[in-house]
């Protein structure tokens, strides 16, 4: 019986030849895998011939299956090494655990599972990120694949991609299938698949008239139902009203594990084209989304995003910027594709895909902090201090989390800490928020604000509005907050 | 977590309450402005969540 398992060095020829089953094919997606694997000093592939994917066989019993020109129902599976392995190497690995650790398990770069599809073959596909290679300031929101090559447990960290098949889903589905594996497994479910993503999203819309093949795409009704049909709730937001903000949801977003679906339209032909918002790079620049008066809240702005581009590959830079279109700003995204194409896009819409019981969003949390920090500036002035700058940064978090990261919290005082840590009662997700002011260009804690996500905000004009907890990083903060002697909020 | 490094080295500030002052605060004190929800920011949020019709069924490929 012949060896499942074949080993490779990492070239375009070979990556190609593994792609495309030795034909003499392209496409865009190789080059930029290749190039980013490349980047990440990708030395050689193992290649597991015959490997079942559940995402790539629902699509067969739906749809492959019944063609008349069969397909497999078996994919190929590629992993990448930055390691030079023999098959020498290898065997050894087969029996020698701490070997396997040293060759296989430090330089796993992850996989790419390969369909039998010439056309659109890059099936679910899982690379680390680019911070694995250098220092710079990226924040992603990833989540850890386990892999098993030949008994060998392996791990990679990153976010599935794949190519878009136009047979059983569109852009928008393939945007949303990568936004929903993470969150479905922080949330304890098992990942949907790019046909359920297409059967929920067109149960009760259908544009063209036919569900399969899915080529006529999706509109935003049938992403927003295809996210409700797989359990989440889809958070929605209009890009145009106010860009600031809207930058600031998706790294609020980001910065809580919830992968966003962006919806842009292209400047050159007015196509519709969805991707998927992995990850985002701040710029080294504080700006205000909200002042009042002498009250101004700052937070980092963000310029570029990770996307995943079906069309392109996964953790691809885009930068976003702002124009002034006859007086109205819009939001653009500038995209660099193989071959020195920059492609330029209108961004229209974000949707988040929420866990069901969060009622709130990131946008209700900024308006609440806002409230509260327009409170705490008014107490400092009845206490004769200055006013100062306000910075902050939010995102919904588990409970749990912050709970233990208070219990490790030296800092915090003792007593104080006991108290609030028998005393406060929270859901599994918080709505987190920081509040900083700066000195001599270093950002100083001032308070966390704890809030309840799982009722809507019914009285925005109250700025204890679903506030469960103040965790004081100041004692005179705490002096102020302990005053107040506000009820059902626990302060630390 | 990014955000949870709040909780790691906290430099600390010496600003002192004195009696007097700390005798002003309480709940009751917070005034009217404060409770009015108006302006450019909070018309410009609830735009960003009207959606239209058009928007709705605008295709994505």
């Amino acid at each position: 019986m012949a060896s499942n398992i074949s080993i490779h060095n990492f070239s375009y020829n070979e990556l190609q030849k593994l792609v495309f089953n030795n034909n003499v094919q392209s496409c865009m997606q190789i080059h930029y895998f290749f190039n980013y694997l490349e980047r990440l000093s990708a030395k050689s592939i193992i290649v597991e011939n015959s490997y079942i994917d559940r995402h790539y066989i629902q699509e067969y019993q739906k749809y492959y299956s019944l063609c008349f020109d069969s397909k497999s129902n078996k994919c190929k599976r590629l992993h990448f090494f930055s390691e030079d392995i023999s098959e020498d190497n290898f065997d050894q690995c087969l029996i020698d655990k701490n070997y396997s650790d040293k060759i296989l398990k430090n330089n796993y770069l992850g996989f790419m599972n390969i369909r039998p599809i010439n056309s659109v073959p890059i099936g679910r596909t899982v690379l680390v990120t680019i911070n694995k290679i250098d220092s710079q300031e990226r924040i992603f929101t990833t989540t850890t694949y386990p892999v098993h090559l030949a008994g060998i447990e392996l791990w990679v960290d990153g976010l599935a991609f794949q190519q878009q098949d136009m047979a059983v889903g569109a852009c928008a589905t393939t945007a949303i299938w990568a936004s929903l594996q993470k969150v479905c497994k922080d949330n304890g479910k098992r990942a949907v698949t790019p046909l359920d993503i297409t059967t929920n999203g067109t149960k009760y819309f259908i544009t063209a008239g036919r569900e399969f093949p899915a080529s006529d795409g999706l509109t935003l009704e049938q992403c927003l139902e295809a996210i409700r049909g797989s359990g989440f709730a889809p958070h929605l937001l209009k890009a145009d009203s106010n860009l600031r903000l809207f930058r600031e949801s998706i790294k609020i977003n980001i910065n809580s594990g919830i992968p966003a679906v962006l919806l842009m339209q292209r400047v050159s032909d007015g196509v519709g084209h969805a991707v998927c918002i992995v990850g985002y790079k701040e710029t080294d620049q504080y700006i205000p989304f909200f002042s009042e008066n002498d009250i101004k809240i700052f937070s980092s702005d963000i310029n570029k995003i990770y996307i995943h581009d079906d069309r392109l590959g996964s953790y691809a830079r885009a930068t976003l910027y702002e124009i002034d279109d006859q007086k109205r700003l819009k939001l653009m995204l500038k995209l660099s594709l193989p071959g020195g194409i920059e492609e330029e896009w209108i961004v229209k819409h974000v949707i988040f895909p929420l866990y069901e019981k969060i009622r709130t969003d990131e946008v209700d949390q900024v308006v609440r902090l806002t409230h509260f920090v327009k409170f705490f500036g008014y107490l400092l002035k009845k206490i004769n201090l200055k006013n100062i700058n306000y910075y902050s940064d939010t995102c919904i978090i588990k409970s749990g989390d912050i709970l233990s990261k208070i219990i490790s919290a030296e800092q915090l005082p003792k007593s104080e800490k006991i108290q609030f840590l028998k005393t406060i009662h929270l859901p599994r997700y918080v709505g987190f928020s920081n509040i900083y002011f700066k000195e001599t260009d270093k950002l100083i804690p001032l308070f966390s604000l704890l809030y309840d996500t799982t009722d809507f905000v019914r009285d925005r004009s109250d700025c204890f509005s679903g506030l469960l907890g103040i965790v004081c990083h100041q004692d005179f903060v705490r002096e102020l907050m302990s005053r107040l002697h506000l009820q059902n909020i626990v302060i630390l | 977590m990014r955000n949870l490094k709040i909780f790691e080295n906290i430099q600390k500030i010496d600003i002192k309450i004195s009696s007097d002052d700390a005798k002003e605060i309480s709940v009751e004190m917070i005034p009217l402005e404060f409770k009015e929800i108006k302006g450019d920011f909070f018309e410009s949020i609830k735009a960003m969540s009207s959606i239209t019709k058009d928007d709705l069924q605008f295709v994505f490929k």
